[in-house]
């Protein structure tokens, strides 16, 4: 019994596909943060220079008693976005693979020690470890494309668990965040009361106020919907729902797309009513594991 | 794919999952003494109840002709809406919310594009949610906590002990 358990989770870890897919899923979660990074990199050199006593460091950031000096966090940042460059393009990926999943926690790390975490890089950070730790540039990567020539670098191969388990394992991350999230709420005081949702019109109407005396605005969906108190009962219950059953997108690869594009949408709807952005779901990005993203590659071959 | 590669895909995803579902332990802790991290977080973002009157600390500007407005965040430090809110919060419960008035007044001084105002005031809003959302306006009372003058000229440029050593 437990040995066809252990064989059945071997089996799930190992499901077979082929090197493109993977490449493709590497290319995309490397640029992504490229791009997130890259856009930041100024507001980063600015937080490195905040009161030091506002310092609250988090993860592996809390390895410092104070601060780094301005001008040391600046350059972590471009060791970051140089070895960014490097993982994204697949090039020196036994070295670039690990080492900018490194670079990126760290960096992420730090800017999370100013008194806020940001939890929309925590998945982001998990999924590009898992990249790193892989055979992510066996295609569509410079690597490849230096071993075997350009049509070889972009063709599908034999489907293979090498080029599956990362996939499985992102995915694995994916639900668990979720899942966490979910316990989140039901450990919290309200326990299964949060799923009556008062406490999300709530948390939508402090939102909304915070941006209003910062100098931004509630998004006018908030006002609107905030007397319909049903409405909130039904958006609590679906995504109580969508964090809890999160598991059960790891059961088959149809189960796993259309939980991502509950989740997807998930988003897009905490967007529209409370303007909150969790960049990387939003993008889509991090649910690209549960598609077939090699078959962009064959569209691309179709034209 | 050979029994070595596999195991070492079985001990990684295994070890990942491991650490992503750690902050499981921060419910053996009571919620209070519960402390969020990085990467690793047990994402408490809005989960906590909020009552019906909730308090913010926030900063306005007053001009010279005495017309008082939210200041906006990117006036009062860097890292975006929510992170500078933190950091006005923790400033405050720290009891440096003078610091923060003449710090934010400095750094009002050098942006030309609000050179009319004349005051900055780090400001406790009380406000009942069902009224400001069920009306659509942002009404509450305040009680100042803080106040600077914004000076004429643009300040020197605050620089911290470190970097002053560094200089010297």
């Amino acid at each position: 019994m437990r040995a066809a358990g252990t064989f059945r989770l071997v089996g799930w870890l190992f499901r077979p596909a082929p090197a493109t897919r993977l490449g493709v899923v590497r290319l995309l979660v490397g640029g992504y943060s490229l791009y997130y990074l890259a856009r930041r990199r100024r507001m980063l050199a600015q937080i490195a220079e905040t009161d030091p006593e506002l310092f609250a460091p988090v993860g592996p950031a809390r390895l410092l008693e104070r601060p780094l000096r301005p001008a040391t966090a600046r350059r972590c940042t471009d060791a970051t976005l140089a070895a960014g460059v490097a993982f994204t393009l697949g090039a020196g990926h036994r070295i670039t693979g690990p080492l900018y999943p490194a670079l990126l926690t760290w960096t992420l790390a730090y800017r999370n020690s100013w008194s806020m975490v940001f939890h929309h890089d925590n998945l982001l950070v998990l999924h590009a470890i898992v990249l790193g730790a892989s055979r992510g540039a066996d295609a569509v990567s410079v690597d490849a494309l230096a071993r075997h020539g350009w049509r070889r670098a972009v063709s599908a191969g034999p489907a293979n668990g090498r080029y599956g388990w990362p996939l499985q394992a992102m995915n694995a991350a994916t639900a668990a965040t979720y899942l966490l999230a979910g316990l989140a709420k039901i450990e919290g005081e309200l326990g299964w009361r949060w799923a009556l949702g008062s406490a999300l019109r709530r948390q939508v109407a402090v939102d909304g106020l915070r941006k209003e005396v910062f100098g931004s605005s509630a998004s006018p969906l908030a006002y609107q919907m905030y007397r319909h108190t049903g409405i909130f009962t039904a958006m609590a219950v679906t995504s109580l729902m969508a964090e809890l059953a999160a598991p059960v997108a790891l059961i088959s690869p149809r189960a796993g797309r259309l939980w991502a594009l509950a989740a997807f949408g998930m988003h897009w709807g905490i967007l529209a009513i409370m303007k909150v952005k969790f960049r990387y779901q939003l993008s889509g990005i991090a649910y690209l594991p549960f598609f077939d993203t090699g078959r962009l590659l064959k569209w691309r071959g179709t034209r | 794919m050979n029994s070595g590669e596999r195991r070492a895909a079985v001990t990684v995803t295994a070890a990942l999952l491991a650490c992503v579902l750690w902050p499981l332990r921060q419910y053996r802790r009571p919620r209070t003494e519960r402390r969020d991290g990085f990467p690793l977080s047990h994402y408490p973002m809005f989960s906590a109840p909020r009552p019906a009157k909730v308090t913010v600390y926030y900063l306005v500007a007053e001009t010279r002709e005495g017309d008082r407005r939210y200041l906006a965040h990117r006036y009062i430090g860097p890292g975006g809406l929510n992170q500078v809110r933190r950091q006005v919060n923790r400033r405050v419960a720290e009891g440096r919310a003078t610091t923060l008035a003449r710090q934010v007044a400095g750094r009002v001084a050098g942006h030309g594009g609000v050179g009319m105002i004349a005051q900055v005031h780090v400001v406790q809003g009380r406000f009942h949610l069902d009224r400001c959302f069920g009306q659509h306006q942002v009404v509450g009372s305040e009680r100042i906590l803080a106040t600077a003058e914004v000076p004429a000229a643009p300040p020197m440029k605050i620089m911290e002990p470190d970097r002053l050593r560094a200089q010297a």
